[in-house]
């Protein structure tokens, strides 16, 4: 009896030391791996870091960890400039935790990063009413810069006057007025210069030596049309016409695009400079700066 | 003399080969496609075919730009048909002037100033 004992208790002692020894290793590994991912991550090998963190979540039981090493993989892509790898990825952790601020955030600057303006306001309604105070008005702020660059300055003028965030607000309402003073240029004006003066409408748009050329190049094809025809010339007449044409209403079709694509240009600039002041308050939100 | 002249320029332009046209449209079962494309298109087309293949190869001139203005027409009226055709002429106004606009990139170890095909316009509707 005595002697079976102590069998079973020898037993259960190496079974219950094996036990500890087991979860000790266990624990002992996840850090090692837990410290492997994040050095691959920050020695910015991160397809190795994604490949560590998928397999990291496989095992976790903690949400709080599984939403950590979540929120790494999606940065892992956002560093490889796999943007919609990245959004996909912060999704998962949106669907997880509607109210997870940074990666609402994330999610709509790249789309805004992307120049999908109207997708990042879209999602940002779908997911605002789960915010409130500091993060709800950058979220607000950065929904009122997708305006902005949607060529609505007044909605982002209004937005901007209705955040509290006071000191970045002002410093974009002071952007956004700079803007609309600045002198833009109007498409139609620049077509019409070029209909009534060839080249007048490029020097409208301050491309002084296209303007020049402009006028001597349809003056020269006018001219030799002019010439051809009077001295009967008809191949002479008809190459210099086509090419006259051409070139008139290449000018005033091109000078419109011209004032656009410099309107567009302005237009950037501004946001980027908007997009500025959001860096700041991305840090201010412990949202890490790219 | 200037008739045989205007008639040697239509046919050059009109009578190219066949294997011509697959500059805009390589694929044969897209004949649809190519009956339908305007014969100002096809034209100017044939035309930067021809200065392309055989004018540019002579001429050996050099465009600041990237694209070159044959490439940029090019692709200008695969984009935008007859739209492409005055974007081009406006292109080749604009070609090697003001230069400064006009960010700068290294193509082949040669600074060219990028100027892609593009209607604004259409950009912002979008």
């Amino acid at each position: 009896m005595m002697k079976s004992i102590i069998i079973n208790l020898l037993l259960l002692t190496v079974v219950f030391t094996q036990n500890t020894n087991k979860t000790v290793l266990t624990i002992e590994k996840k850090l090692q791996d837990d410290m492997l991912a994040n050095k691959l991550f920050d020695e910015r090998k991160f397809q190795l870091a994604i490949i560590e963190f998928e397999r990291l979540k496989l095992s976790v039981d903690d949400i709080n960890k599984f939403k950590v090493y979540q929120q790494k993989i999606a940065e892992s892509y956002l560093k490889r400039g796999e943007r919609i790898e990245a959004i996909n990825e912060y999704r998962k952790l949106t669907n997880i935790d509607s109210a997870h601020f940074i990666s609402t955030f994330k999610i709509a600057n790249i789309y805004q990063d992307l120049y999908y303006f109207y997708e990042s306001n879209q999602f940002l309604d779908k997911v605002n009413k789960n915010f409130k105070g500091s993060q709800l008005d950058t979220l607000e702020f950065l929904k009122a810069i997708n305006y902005f660059a949607l060529n609505k300055p007044d909605s982002a003028l209004s937005m901007f006057q209705n955040n509290t965030l006071i000191q970045e607000s002002s410093k974009a309402i002071s952007i956004i007025n700079d803007y609309n003073n600045m002198n833009k240029k109007n498409p139609k004006t620049a077509s019409y210069l070029n209909t009534i003066f060839p080249g007048a409408g490029y020097l409208y748009l301050d491309l002084i030596q296209t303007a020049v050329a402009t006028f001597f190049v349809e003056a020269l094809f006018g001219y030799a049309t002019i010439a051809s025809a009077n001295n009967g010339y008809t191949f002479g007449s008809i190459f210099g016409g086509i090419l006259f044409s051409g070139f008139y209403i290449g000018s005033i079709y091109g000078a419109s695009q011209q004032a656009v694509k410099k309107r567009n240009l302005l237009l950037n600039d501004t946001v980027i400079a908007l997009k500025i002041i959001l860096r700041g308050l991305q840090s201010k939100d412990g949202v890490v700066n790219e | 003399m200037r008739y045989v002249s205007l008639i040697i320029f239509i046919m050059a332009i009109l009578g190219a080969q066949e294997n011509d046209l697959d500059i805009y449209n390589p694929n044969d079962s897209l004949k649809e496609e190519r009956i339908s494309t305007p014969l100002i298109v096809r034209m100017a087309m044939k035309t930067i075919y021809f200065y392309q293949n055989y004018l540019g190869k002579i001429k050996g001139s050099y465009c600041p730009m990237y694209p070159s203005c044959s490439n940029y027409g090019s692709e200008a009226i695969k984009k935008y048909n007859f739209k492409g055709i005055l974007i081009t002429f406006d292109r080749l106004h604009r070609c090697s002037h003001d230069l400064k606009q006009y960010p700068r990139i290294v193509i082949n170890e040669t600074i060219k100033y990028y100027d892609p095909p593009i209607l604004y316009d259409e950009i912002n509707n979008n």
